[in-house]
Order: structure tokens, then C-alpha cells, then sequence
């Protein structure tokens, strides 16, 4: 019954909202009390259930990450849900915005829930294709944009994963997601397999170099929907990599390797390309590449060995509800910010807390989930724990340079939209996330039993965690300082590479049209004109009626008698 | 003679009777003719559920008439025949209904009616025929029985049309028929019970078995549309909308596909033709139609056209699973039988609402008729998500089969034609939805037929959205013991029961 609820209510709301004419008040209360049965089934830990008729026989479920997963998915969206109400006020398609925000939350509570294959991948492909209607809300150019690319990295990512999973499954002979793991570390085309699931969980994640959708796609839709899209959704691809990973059945040192070399370029990449970004939300996109970049390194050290998983699975699930909720809080931020026409630094000081969160900086949820990836080095093969070592404190001094200007950018901006929205009603959703994102991190490590390192407050520690924040800090004010009044600072467009790649689109478009290749719309095969041709010549009937004059004669006909009686004495023969 | 023997001559009997009756009829008398079409085909729909109970229960139907010389007219129910024959009585209920309202008013519609029966009764034919002869019978008389409806129209295009339909059926036909003279030489009247009934003359005949195989894939290959020789479908659909639902779900084209299915299964068996290296060369022809008609349909901007050339690479799955060595496989052929029809002929309904509601033909001319038609586009966008492979509807679950099935066989290559078709169909019909709901209207509508209260005249909206829902239940529900996939299961099992 949790589990029919979970993901039925919002299905049913989906459809029931739009037509029922429901009063604007009402929206945010609806949404969010779609979430309410997935959250009662997280927090609570709700028994499996087998649906037998569903499907091709589907079960619904919780193992220890996914507990947590489901539980501040379902937060996320709940909030988001309730500050959707507030945020489209004054929105007159909040209709069809419902439809596609309440669809896209069934998908992602059914992916998480889901313990067999194809109900896993039916919520993927529902999350995938209604948030579509979410990325193209306000219908601008950019949005269509957007939406578009998005729709196509989406569809090539689907193709990917499909065919990984035929392939696991083939292989596996079983629908259940627990024996996806084993069939993969056994199977004799196991590398194309990973690659092809990699690639295909890797464009919802945002790995690189699937990513570019990402930045374009996640700021330009609503602020809610931003919100879920960075915080919940993108950890969908996540998801399926756990799920799809032979991590505790066989060591596999090389696909770590790769995992963790793409997911520091991520880290680090994203840092640098973020911070040429003007647009606050674009800004927080790139941040959420950079942060899945290092659960990309936190995956890929569990594949190294077969025992580092009990180590990092934890750690993985810990690190995704902080950055999930903190993500979302960030996203929130920015909409409370624009509409905010007073209490201005509160609102600076309230995004402040889930910025310094994600930096990792001392007391904060952060400091928490950095301190167990860091832990989580240990495992890695030999000449790589140096290194990343080495990096992790680097790639928190460009969170939080990345971050710090995020606060800037949103500050410039602060009260740019003030009237549109109800600041009150937008900021008090708000304010309950930010409760949750600072006290979460430890409560959620006690009440799901997650067994990940604690920081200790020793002065080494905390200094560890605090210099890149403030060193952060320092290079911002002086860099501050320097283009004081220098407005031309160079930008790099959203989605950086996508530019030469639809120019190369576009240039393969051109050839196939102007350089005579094969124009589809002509040229249909029809064979009836050509028969037609045929009988129209008089060659044709001049032939025919010289057969006919031959056959009148008596030998030509008793030959082809003899002929044919032959031919059958030799077949029935 | 008890009356399982008879039952499957009532059955082909249902809609032949009524049919005939039809012309009889004065024009005028619609009342008389709406009555005879809905009771033929709810009794057609009910004495085949009667039977599909029998056959769970362990009886057997069958009807012999000896024609002389060896040849016998024999029609039997085993569950492949059930299979196509509830999917063609359940769809011929909804067309029917759709086929009364989309028509009304138009001339001749006596005509149309009485061979639309007759046709319906040529595809119950072939599904029930036990053998080769009889099947072949049936093929022929659906070709003949078809062409009326492709010109009903009476106009040039039409007329031209209709010329092509029957040099490309009827020159399909000739080579059938030297296929089944050819087999009925070699084995008989080839019963469809004898599972490779040709298996003892492998040995001997092998060179020959190979060369009719082809003849017999090359006659069938013409209404099952592979190509090359798919080219008059496509041509085809300037029949009346309720028509080309029909042909390109159940009538013409599955008569073709279920008879490459015969083919391969019954007649040499799979081991047999696995044996003689055939199936290979069917999979390739079927992914290459696969392939040419989602590129083909990407470039149409007729609406009509642009379905029919999806139909064209649609239906070749159900030829590709065929030669799919393995259970899974099988079983994806099967069940892509009936779930192509399903989501098929309800984008044929949802683009025939559109012709005869605003008079829309063309795909550029669909920004924002969401807003205007939500229902049909509704039910247009569940078959088409369908068609692309998305769960949970129908589609979905075929692929799934012939994907899994296809690396069960050991031939990875043809997840490979599968997923980029998936892709390519997503190219051709996403921009439909998305023009559809997303776009605003280029302009004011022009409506041709008005409704009270709903978007459209409710008899040609209900057929639309009952198969939406169907194709959308027989996905979300595959798994139940009601469901297409599991009678698929049953048949494909039996067939490789002996291994």
C-alpha cells in the first residue's frame, strides 16, 4: 500500500491538478503533499512489496543507500512542491507546470523504489521525458533551446542504456536489480556493457563529457524545477551506476581509474569554466557538475576493491542527501533573492549556509561528507591516493571560490524581480530546507545507521576544512578589489563545448543537403511505373506476338509438353 | 458433425454474412446496415473468446472440407491463429464503429461496408486456415476483397493507387502461389500442425528448401511490406482513414507477417530453417526495412505517409523476431503482432480525427492542436511514446523481448538496428507531440464537423482513445495471465517445447 501510494498519488494528482481547477492557494499544497507517502516510506523504511501484475513482474523496495536516497528526494521535492505554489502564483500555466512537475516526481520516487529492471528503467524514462515539459516551461528561446538539446542528449543517453541493460540482463537471466551487479563482474562482454551504462547514466548525472545539456537545461527552468532537476534528478544517473556496478563482486582497478580521472576533471573543470558564468543559476549548474564530479570519484574508488564498497556506499549516500538538499537550497536561495524587497542580507546570509555546506566548510553537514571521501582515498590503487590527496582540499578552494561568486552575482541581482513572486511565501519554504540542510548531515548519519567517519573538532581538522573556504574568501575580495569598475570580464557561453558541436551538426546538416547525397523526401520505390514503361514499349508486344504466332505451331508446343512432363518426373522423382 | 467442428466456419462466417447481406441493402438503410456491422462483429469478437476459453480448457476446433485431388479446405484453432484472430476481432469492433461515423454522410458507403466485412473475414480466415492451401485461399481473397476500399475514394490518385495496390498484391500473389505449388509437390498440403513437416526431406532437398523459401518469403514479402517491395503501402494510404487503420494493423499487412510466421514455424520449423541458413538473410532484409522506413517516414510531412512509412518499419520487427533463434525472440514477434496493431491503428484514428475535424493532413500543420483536440492528441501521443519503445507502454515490452531475445541468439547487431530505430522513431514522432502541445496555433481552425460537447464526434474520439488505453493496459499490465505477452509466451514455448 506505501509503495501503490508512493508512486501512485502523484500520478493521480498529475492528472486530476490540471483539469480539477483547483484555487492558486492550493497548488503548493497539493504538490507537496504528493511527496508525503515516498517520504513516510524513506524515513520509516517501508517493507518491500511485489507487484506481480505490474509490468513484467515489478517489486518496489529500500536497501540502506537507497533508504536515503528516497528520503531527501522526496523532501526535496515535497519543499520545492509547496514553494512551486508561492513561485507561480501568478503563473496562469501552472496547470500544465503541475502535470509535468508532478509526473517527473512519480518517475524519480519510482526509480529510487523500483527493484526490478524494467520498473527502474520506466521510472527513468518518465522522469526523463515529463521534466522535459519543466525544462521548456516559459517557452523563451533559451528555454526551447535548452529543451531541445536536452530532449536529444536524453534520447542518446536512453539508447545507451538500453542497450547496456539488454545486455546485463541477457546475461543475468533476472529482471532484479540486486543481481545486476554479479552478472556484470561475470559476463564475457563486460566492458561494453560498463561503457555503454557509464554513458548513459553518465548524461543524467552530468559526467563529463556528457554534461553540456546540463548547464543550459537546469537554470532555465522554473526555480523549483531547477531545484529538483540539480538536487534529486541528477542523482538518478547516479543511482543507476550503483545499481549497475560490479563494486563488491570483482575489483576493477582500470574502470576506476577512468572513473576517478574523469570524475577530478569534472571537479576541477567546471570550477573554472563556473566562474566566467553571469547567470547566478548557470553558475549553481556548473557547481553541480563539479560536486557530481567528486561522487564520481567517491564511485570510482569503490570499484578499486571489492571490500572499499562497504566504505563508500555509505559515504556516496551521505554525500548525495548534503548536496542534494543543499543544492536544492541554493536554487530556492535564488528565487527568494530576486523577489526579496527586503531583509536583504538575511536572505545573503541565509544562502550562505548551504554555499559553505557544499565548500565543506567546519561545523557544516559538508565538513561531514568531505571528511568520509577523504577517508574513502585509502582504497584507491597505490600512486593514485597521493594525488587526490592532494586535489580534494584544491577542489574545495574552487567550490568555494565558485560558490562565493554565486553570492556575489545573486547579490547584484537581489530584489531584481522583487513583486512578481510572494517573497513571504516563497521565503518560508525556504527557510524550513535551510533548518534541514544545517542540522541533516549528522541526524541523517544516526537515524539511517550510515557508518561513515565523524570529523573530530581537533584545531588540525578544523583548520583543514576552513583554510579553503577562507582562503576562497580572501582571493574573491582582492579579485573584487582589482576589476572595480572594469565591466568587460570575459564570459564563456553556457554548455561551454556545445558551440563547436552544433556548428559541426549543422555543417554535416549543410553537406547531406547541398552536396547531392540522398534527399529523403524523394525517390520512393515504386516498381509500378517501371512495368508500366515496360508495357508501353512496342518492342514488348512486337515480342509478344511472336511468341504467340510460335506456340500456334505443333512442335514448338509438344517440345514444351515433353519439357514439362520431364521437369516433373525429376521433382517427383 | 459436433459443433467445435462448425464453430470455425461460424467464425469466418460472422462478418461474411453480414457482408454479403450489405449489398442487398438499399444505401439508404443505414439503421438496418449499423445494426448487421455491430452485430457481426460483436458475435465475431464473442464466438472467438468462446473458443479461446475452449482451447484453455483442451478442446480442439477444427473444420475439414476435402476439395478433391489431395487438396482440402481446412480451417483450425490452435493459439497462434487465436492470437491474431482476437486482435483482428477486437480491432474490427472499434474500426467499425469509427468506420459508421468517419463515413457518414459520404456515397456508396453500402459498398464500402460490404467489403469491409468481406475483408475482415478474409484476415479471419487466414488466421484460423490450417494449411498452406487454405491460408493461401484466404491471402488472395483479401487482396481482392481489399482493393474496393483503397479506391473508395473514386479519385485519380485514389484510382492510380488502387492500380499499384494490385500489380504489387497481385504479382506478390503469383509468386505465392508458385511457392505453394511448389510445397504442396514436395509434402503435401503442408498441415500447420506438423511442426517441420519438411524436416525429413532436409537431406535430400536442401538446395530446393532454400530456393523456396525464398519464392514463398518473396510472395508474402510483399504485403508484410519488406523492402523493396513495400512500395505500395505508402501509396496506399489515400484510402479513407478507418481503411488504412485497418490495412496497416491487422488486414493486409499482418496477413503478410503472420504468414512469414507460418512460414518459418510451422512450415520448416525453426530448426530447420536455423539449419538451412535462412534466417540470417531474413534478419538482415528485416533490419534493413527496419532502418529505410524510419528514415524514409523522418522525411514525410503528410501525416498519413509519414505512418505508413513508420508501419513499414514497425511491421519488420515482427519478421525480425521471427528469425530470431531462441523463446525470447519468438516471443517478441508474437506479441509485436498484436501491439503494433494496437498503437498503430490508434495513430491512424487520431490522424483521421484530424483530417475530418479541422481537415489537417500535414505534420507543419499541427502547432498547438493539443489545445484544440487534447483527447486525440493524448491518445496520439500514448501510441507514439509506444511506438518509440517507452514504458510502460506496449512497444516497450516488444522490444524488450526482441532485444533480449536477439543477444540470446547470439546477434548483437540487432540491438543495435533496434535502438536506432528507436531512435530515429523518436526523431519522426517527437516532433509531432511536441509541435502538438508545446507550440501556439498558426491560426484560427477551420472546422469541418462540430460537437456538442466534445472536441469531436464521440464515435470517432472513443475508438481512438479505447486503443490508446489498450496499448498503454497491455504494457503497464504484460505480466497478468490476460495479457497478449503471455499468450505469446504459451505459443513460443510450445514451439520450442522439444528442445
Amino acid at each position: 500500500m506505501t509503495w501503490a501510494l508512493t508512486i501512485g498519488l502523484p500520478l493521480l494528482l498529475a492528472f486530476v491538478v490540471p483539469v480539477a481547477r483547483l484555487r492558486p492557494g492550493w497548488y503548493g499544497a497539493v504538490l507537496g503533499a504528493a511527496a508525503l507517502p515516498a517520504l513516510y516510506a524513506g524515513m520509516a523504511g517501508a517493507a518491500p512489496a511485489q507487484m506481480s501484475w505490474l509490468l513484467l513482474e515489478s517489486s518496489f523496495g529500500l536497501d540502506g543507500t537507497r533508504r536515503v536516497l528516497l528520503s531527501f528526494t522526496a523532501l526535496l521535492w515535497g519543499i520545492a512542491g509547496v514553494y512551486a505554489g508561492a513561485y507561480l502564483a501568478h503563473d496562469r500555466s501552472r496547470g500544465p507546470f503541475a502535470f509535468f512537475f508532478l509526473l517527473t516526481m512519480a518517475g524519480n520516487l519510482a526509480l529510487v523504489a523500483a527493484e526490478d529492471v524494467p520498473g527502474f528503467y520506466t521510472g527513468f524514462v518518465l522522469m526523463t521525458f515529463a521534466s522535459y515539459g519543466l525544462v521548456i516551461h516559459n517557452r523563451s528561446h533559451e528555454a526551447l533551446r535548452a529543451g531541445r538539446i536536452y530532449l536529444v542528449m536524453a534520447i542518446l543517453g536512453e539508447l545507451f542504456l538500453l542497450a547496456g541493460i539488454y545486455l546485463v540482463v541477457a546475461a543475468a537471466d533476472s529482471l532484479l536489480l540486486v543481481d545486476m551487479g554479479a552478472a556484470l563482474a561475470e559476463m564475457p562482454l563486460r566492458n561494453p556493457a560498463l561503457l555503454l551504462l557509464l554513458a548513459g547514466f553518465g548524461v543524467k548525472a552530468g559526467a563529463v563529457p556528457l554534461y553540456f545539456w546540463l548547464p543550459l537545461a537546469h537554470p532555465v527552468a522554473p526555480t523549483p524545477a531547477s531545484a529538483v532537476l540539480s538536487g534529486a534528478m541528477i542523482k538518478a544517473g547516479l543511482l543507476g551506476w550503483i545499481h549497475f556496478s560490479p563494486a563488491g563482486s570483482a575489483p576493477l582497478p582500470g574502470w576506476s581509474g577512468v572513473l576517478i580521472a574523469l570524475g577530478l576533471i569534472a571537479a576541477f573543470g567546471a570550477v573554472v569554466i563556473g566562474l566566467f558564468q553571469t547567470d547566478p543559476k548557470t553558475n549553481l549548474a556548473y557547481s553541480s557538475i563539479s560536486q557530481m564530479g567528486l561522487m564520481t570519484v567517491l564511485f570510482g574508488i569503490g570499484l578499486a576493491a571489492t571490500e572499499a564498497r562497504d566504505t563508500t556506499a555509505p559515504a556516496l549516500a551521505l554525500y548525495a542527501w548534503n548536496h542534494g538538499l543543499a543544492k536544492g537550497a541554493l536554487f530556492l536561495g535564488v528565487g527568494v533573492a530576486l523577489a526579496a524587497d527586503r531583509a536583504k542580507g538575511w536572505v545573503l546570509a541565509g544562502l550562505a549556509l548551504p554555499a559553505l555546506t557544499i565548500a565543506g566548510a567546519p561545523f557544516t553537514g559538508g565538513a561531514f561528507t568531505k571528511y568520509g571521501l577523504k577517508e574513502a582515498v585509502a582504497f584507491t590503487p597505490g600512486a593514485w591516493s597521493d594525488p587526490i590527496l592532494w586535489l580534494l582540499p584544491l577542489s574545495a578552494l574552487g567550490t568555494s571560490l565558485l560558490l562565493g561568486r554565486f553570492l556575489l552575482l545573486t547579490w547584484k541581482k537581489m530584489g531584481s524581480e522583487a513583486g512578481h513572486g510572494s517573497f513571504r511565501g516563497l521565503a518560508t519554504s525556504w527557510l524550513v530546507l535551510l533548518g534541514i540542510v544545517a542540522i541533516g548531515v549528522p541526524w541523517a548519519r544516526g537515524h539511517f545507521g550510515l557508518e561513515t567517519p565523524v570529523p573530530s573538532a581537533s584545531p588540525e581538522q578544523l583548520f583543514d576544512s576552513a583554510w579553503p573556504v577562507a582562503v576562497a574568501a580572501g582571493l574573491l575580495f582582492w579579485a573584487a578589489r582589482i576589476l572595480k569598475g572594469k565591466q568587460s570580464l570575459p564570459t564563456v557561453p553556457p554548455g561551454d563545448f556545445l558551440l563547436p558541436i552544433e556548428r559541426l551538426v549543422s555543417a554535416v546538416r549543410d553537406i547531406w543537403r547541398h552536396r547531392g547525397l540522398p534527399d529523403l523526401r524523394q525517390g520512393a520505390i515504386n516498381f509500378v511505373p517501371i512495368v508500366d514503361r515496360i508495357l508501353a514499349l512496342e518492342g514488348t508486344w512486337r515480342i509478344v506476338d511472336r511468341v504467340e504466332r510460335r506456340l500456334g505451331s505443333w512442335n514448338v508446343v509438344g517440345f514444351l509438353f515433353a519439357l514439362i512432363a520431364l521437369g516433373f518426373i525429376l521433382i517427383l522423382g | 458433425m459436433t459443433l467445435n467442428e462448425w464453430l470455425p466456419l461460424i467464425i469466418v462466417a460472422s462478418s461474411l454474412v453480414p457482408g454479403l447481406v450489405i449489398f442487398f441493402l438499399a444505401e439508404h438503410q443505414v439503421t438496418a446496415r449499423t445494426v448487421l456491422n455491430l452485430f457481426g462483429a460483436t458475435l465475431k469478437l464473442l464466438l472467438v473468446l468462446v473458443v479461446y476459453y475452449g482451447i484453455l480448457r483442451g478442446n480442439e476446433y477444427e473444420f475439414r472440407y476435402d476439395i478433391g485431388v489431395d487438396l482440402e479446405f481446412s480451417l483450425r484453432v490452435d493459439l497462434l491463429s487465436l492470437l491474431f484472430a482476437i486482435l483482428s476481432s477486437i480491432l474490427w469492433l472499434v474500426t467499425t464503429l469509427y468506420a459508421i461515423s468517419y463515413l457518414e454522410g459520404s456515397p456508396n458507403r453500402r459498398r464500402f461496408f460490404g467489403f469491409f466485412s468481406i475483408c475482415v473475414t478474409a484476415s479471419t480466415g487466414i488466421a484460423l486456415s490450417g494449411n498452406i492451401v487454405t491460408f493461401f485461399i484466404f491471402y488472395e481473397f483479401l487482396t481482392l476483397a481489399t482493393y474496393p476500399l483503397v479506391v473508395h475514394r473514386g479519385t485519380e490518385a485514389a484510382l492510380q493507387a488502387g492500380r499499384t495496390y494490385l500489380w504489387y498484391t497481385i504479382g506478390g500473389g503469383t509468386v505465392l502461389f508458385v511457392g505453394v505449388v511448389w510445397l504442396f509437390v514436395l509434402g503435401g498440403s503442408m498441415e500447420f500442425d506438423r511442426t517441420g513437416a519438411l524436416a525429413g526431406l532436409a537431406g535430400e532437398h536442401s538446395g530446393q528448401l532454400k530456393i523456396l523459401f525464398w519464392v514463398l518469403i518473396g510472395g508474402l514479402g510483399v504485403k508484410a511490406a519488406l523492402v523493396p517491395l513495400h512500395g505500395w503501402l505508402p501509396i496506399a494510404m489515400v484510402a479513407p482513414a478507418p481503411v488504412s487503420a485497418l490495412l496497416h494493423a491487422v488486414a493486409v499487412v499482418k496477413a503478410g507477417a503472420f504468414g512469414i510466421l507460418r512460414v518459418v514455424y510451422d512450415v520448416y520449423g525453426i530448426e530447420l530453417a536455423e539449419e538451412l541458413g535462412l534466417l540470417t538473410g531474413l534478419a538482415v532484409i528485416a533490419s534493413v526495412t527496419i532502418i529505410y522506413g524510419s528514415m524514409r517516414a523522418l522525411a514525410q510531412d503528410d501525416l498519413k505517409r509519414r505512418l505508413a512509412y513508420s508501419t513499414v518499419s514497425q511491421l519488420s520487427y515482427i519478421a525480425l523476431g521471427t528469425a530470431t533463434l531462441g523463446v525470447t525472440g519468438s516471443i517478441g514477434a508474437l506479441v509485436h503482432l498484436v501491439h503494433q496493431g494496437v498503437m498503430k491503428i490508434t495513430l491512424f484514428f487520431c490522424a483521421g480525427n484530424l483530417a475530418e475535424t479541422l481537415g489537417l493532413h500535414k505534420v507543419s500543420e499541427l502547432n498547438g492542436v493539443g489545445r484544440r483536440m487534447p483527447l486525440t492528441m493524448a491518445a496520439f501521443t500514448v501510441a507514439a511514446f509506444g511506438m518509440i519503445g517507452l514504458p510502460p507502454i506496449a512497444g516497450f515490452v516488444s522490444k524488450w523481448y526482441l532485444g533480449l531475445g536477439a543477444l540470446e541468439a547470439g546477434r548483437p547487431w540487432i540491438v543495435a538496428v533496434l535502438l536506432t530505430s528507436s531512435m530515429l522513431n523518436a526523431a519522426y514522432f517527437l516532433p509531432i507531440v511536441h509541435a502538438a502541445w508545446f507550440r501556439e496555433p498558426d491560426g484560427e481552425w477551420t472546422v469541418k464537423r462540430r460537437a456538442r460537447y466534445l472536441e469531436t464526434s464521440w464515435m470517432l474520439l472513443a475508438p481512438a482513445i479505447a486503443t490508446a488505453v489498450l496499448s498503454l493496459a497491455i504494457g503497464l499490465f504484460a505480466a497478468t495471465q490476460w495479457s497478449p505477452l503471455e499468450m505469446a509466451r504459451q505459443i513460443a514455448e510450445a514451439w520450442y517445447a522439444d528442445r
